[in-house]
């Protein structure tokens, strides 16, 4: 019976987690109402974070994804936090349950796919169409399969500031 | 001394682009200054940084730095092509 129970609580907590990832999928909100989807599904979300359209955040395990503050994810990205039972490598005290950690200013492109056991550095940019592997370091635009830096920004491309100063501020990156 | 003219520079940056000219219908000998290398779609943020990247490598130029640069001339080739002889220049100065 407990068991029988268990796996009812599991079930349900599924199902709502899949609904709620639905409307975030589809429903506008980019800065409100997807935000707060994801946030009821268990994901930890920072503030001023934009969510963009058709996005898959770890369907199953949504509680081992943290985005912080004033994150950028633009439509149809798909972030993987788990994989074939792949142990989880600690993010850091309090934090030893997240798989992919976004920390802040992060802008993440059109179409790119984040996989388990990753950090995003703070200000960190991915192109579009980029599977992220391994961790990037902070304030770097990274492109490709699998991503690989290729510049350091000068100043982050999430939130409101201009494209072009921050094309400007950019310099190959030189290991 | 590492003098380089804007003329060159141009030169330069028309050869490294010409596949993605050519993708784009653009005749190499109907480019002005004022072409926009990002709002005809030649560039995008990875192919500037590479352009950049291939320009420091080609003239033997440290880091260029576009402090000083318009930020609205710069994907425009003819501002471009000048900002970086002149920072050529400087620092073979």
């Amino acid at each position: 019976m407990k068991r029988l129970l268990k796996r009812l609580r599991r079930y349900v907590r599924g199902t709502k987690n899949r609904i709620l990832q639905h409307l975030a999928r589809f429903m506008p909100g980019a800065l409100t109402f997807r935000v707060w989807c994801h946030r009821m599904r268990g994901m930890k979300i920072g503030k001023g974070v934009w969510l963009g359209y058709d996005l898959i955040l770890e369907t199953e395990y949504p509680e081992r994804v943290s985005l912080g503050n004033n994150v950028e994810i633009n439509m149809r990205t798909t972030l993987i936090a788990h994989f074939h039972g792949i142990p989880i490598q600690s993010k850091g005290p309090g934090e030893e349950h997240i798989s992919i950690k976004i920390e802040d200013d992060v802008f993440v492109g059109p179409g790119v796919i984040i996989l388990p056991n990753v950090i995003v550095g703070r200000g960190a940019a991915i192109a579009a169409g980029s599977v992220v592997t391994k961790n990037i370091p902070p304030m770097t635009l990274v492109q490709g399969n699998p991503a690989v830096p290729v510049a350091k920004c000068g100043i982050p491309l999430a939130g409101p500031g201009d494209y072009k100063e921050f094309l400007k501020k950019l310099k190959p990156y030189k290991p | 001394m590492n003098v380089i003219s804007a003329d060159e520079v141009k030169r330069f940056i028309i050869s490294h682009l010409s596949d993605a000219l050519r993708e784009n219908n653009v005749a190499s000998a109907e480019i002005a200054d004022d072409f926009d290398l990002m709002k005809q779609g030649v560039i995008d943020s990875i192919g500037l940084i590479q352009l950049v990247s291939a320009i420091e490598e080609h003239f033997n130029l440290e880091e260029v730095d576009f402090e000083e640069m318009d930020t609205e001339e710069l994907t425009l080739i003819g501002p471009l092509s000048t900002y970086i002889a002149g920072r050529a220049k400087r620092k073979s100065a």
